[in-house]
């Protein structure tokens, strides 16, 4: 069966990007794996003197063989598209997902990101 | 001169109440003031503690060293002393610049004007206004901004009632404690409508946000160690491959003077119907658990640490940012090491601390157990618990009152009230505000 993730309702106006990648498609994620980080922008694209950026992991609560991720580092992530498909099966053929993929979504501390952007 | 007041009982006309600048005793000529800037139009209704009015106020010459840091931004503004119709002293403001600059003598009767007192206003209510002082600490003089109360950029502000001060407390923190103690209407209104004494200084260093570490290393400072971080600074900008731009002495400018400056150190001047009279340190000090960032730079050679917020630093031009980069390493800031220095301020103040937000709305995390150790130190929401427990064990030892943000955000309701997970609604200040307030008279801070 294929699974999919998709994102949870942060809020109405708000720009999701992702950050790290941590799988790539053809790699079985064990339950625990990481699989990407994205960054959560509520500042509804306004400069902001305090921008309500957060940032957040997602790590699989079950295994699954990682089918397709079509984001990289930087691209935005709209809401209405699944994050990452998955199968259970390795080589189970392309087909509509049968369910939503069990995943923590976790808020990671970033601050040390700032200080890597250029 | 209003013709007479208002019926308030059949038959009876209470008088209207006058409200005049009032008394502050000094020797006439010592200080002068400003024409009055309205808050309230005429005929306008008040609450008793409303603003209605304000003055620019200095010291005249002679008392050149009082409110030296604060003597451009000085100002009273006086309170309706009951409920009822605000009608102004016709005479009371000329306005434009001579309603911005303090040039004409303090006169101690000289007339704001009248409250028409409402039907419910209480009888015995002290006729006299009472008057909020006022001051703000320029960074740089050139920092000129006379549109309002209390108005442009100050690295400090102040504000206390005229009729007396019992205690001095110092908010240092995040934008909270702006938010909390300065309020979002007039400057320290709010706070004060709900205190009878006291004497607030709200510390704003930005682009340094005041820790804990950062208040203790600023008042360990000594003058030898300013100027050794005066000069590395100087030459370390000045060497690096970007030629600094205007924005970046303007950044380093302002790093250096929240460096240099010492807020639990520091004495302050005051002015109440007693005259003037100079306080030392504060007795009581607020600080944002938020401001305890996950990492903090510490400068190589010096030792010296500095706090900043991540859009703060991307924000700085390429020549301080090679500058900290060169310079400084980035420290975690662990909870035990947040633990230690808050014990170390408890020895100098009564502390109190609002706690953090610790939860997110879109977390779903539902075994820890499962996520990777380097995940699990990551998680901003459990570094949270960690830091709100840390303040109990303090509290247990009653070397701090713990301000519950995290317990008010969660019944007020997070989606509505702190929408972007970060700003929180005039709601949640309150609520912190009054809690702060509580616990204060608890401990005889602000208790008269």
């Amino acid at each position: 069966m294929w699974i999919a993730i998709s994102l949870p309702r942060f809020a109405e106006q708000v720009t999701v990007k992702a950050s790290r990648i941590y799988a790539t498609p053809g790699q079985w994620l064990d339950p625990g794996s990481a699989l990407l980080d994205l960054t959560v922008d509520m500042s509804v694209g306004a400069l902001r003197d305090c921008p309500p950026v957060s940032a957040c992991r997602i790590v699989m609560r079950e295994g699954a063989w990682l089918r397709a991720l079509p984001f990289g580092p930087g691209d935005e992530v709209p809401a209405d598209v699944s994050v990452a498909l998955l199968s259970t099966e390795a080589d189970e053929p392309e087909a509509a997902p049968g369910r939503d993929a069990r995943v923590t979504i976790a808020t990671i501390l970033h601050h040390a990101d700032w200080w890597t952007q250029e | 001169m209003p013709t007479g007041g208002r019926k308030s009982e059949p038959g009876r006309v209470r008088a209207a109440i006058p409200v005049r600048v009032g008394t502050i005793s000094l020797a006439e000529g010592r200080l002068v003031r400003s024409d009055v800037r309205w808050l309230k139009e005429d005929g306008q209704a008040c609450r008793a503690g409303d603003l209605i009015g304000y003055c620019n106020i200095a010291m005249a010459a002679g008392d050149a060293g009082a409110f030296a840091e604060e003597s451009f931004d000085l100002q009273v503004a006086f309170a309706a002393p009951v409920a009822g119709i605000f009608r102004r002293q016709a005479d009371a403001s000329r306005g434009g610049y001579i309603a911005r600059l303090a040039a004409s003598p303090w006169r101690d009767d000289q007339l704001v004007g009248h409250i028409e007192p409402a039907a419910d206003a209480p009888r015995d209510a002290d006729p006299q206004p009472r008057r909020l002082f006022l001051a703000g600490r320029r960074p740089q003089a050139i920092i000129e901004d006379r549109s309002g109360l209390l108005t442009g950029w100050h690295d400090r502000r102040r504000a206390w009632w005229g009729e007396g001060v019992d205690t001095t407390l110092i908010g240092a923190g995040t934008c909270e404690q702006d938010a909390i103690l300065r309020g979002e209407d007039m400057p320290f209104h709010a706070l004060f409508m709900a205190s009878e004494a006291g004497h607030v200084v709200l510390t704003q260093g930005e682009p340094l946000v005041p820790s804990a570490r950062i208040l203790i290393e600023r008042m360990a400072r000594t003058a030898d160690d300013v100027a050794a971080i005066r000069a590395d600074a100087i030459a370390g900008l000045a060497a690096g491959a970007a030629a600094p731009t205007a924005a970046d002495w303007l950044f380093m400018g302002a790093l250096l003077n929240g460096l240099e400056h010492s807020p639990l150190n520091e004495s302050h001047d005051l002015l109440d119907g007693g005259g003037l009279r100079r306080v030392g340190p504060a007795g009581a000090l607020c600080l944002s658990l938020g401001a305890e960032l996950p990492v903090l730079f510490r400068h190589k050679r010096l030792g010296y640490a500095i706090n900043c917020h991540g859009y703060r630093l991307v924000a700085c031009g390429v020549a301080v940012r090679q500058w900290i980069r060169t310079h400084f390493e980035m420290v975690e800031r662990t909870v035990d090491a947040v633990r230690a220095d808050y014990a170390t301020l408890a020895h100098h103040a009564r502390l109190f601390a609002v706690n953090l937000i610790s939860t997110q709305g879109h977390e779903m995390v539902r075994n820890y157990a499962m996520l990777d150790a380097q995940t699990f130190a990551q998680l901003g929401t459990v570094r949270s618990k960690r830091l709100n427990l840390m303040l109990h064990d303090l509290a247990a030892d009653d070397r701090v009152d713990i301000v519950d943000g995290d317990a008010i955000s969660a019944r007020l309701g997070m989606s509505v009230h702190l929408p972007d997970g970060t700003h929180a609604s005039g709601a949640i200040n309150a609520a912190i505000r009054a809690e702060l307030l509580a616990a204060m008279r608890a401990r005889g801070v602000f208790s008269r």
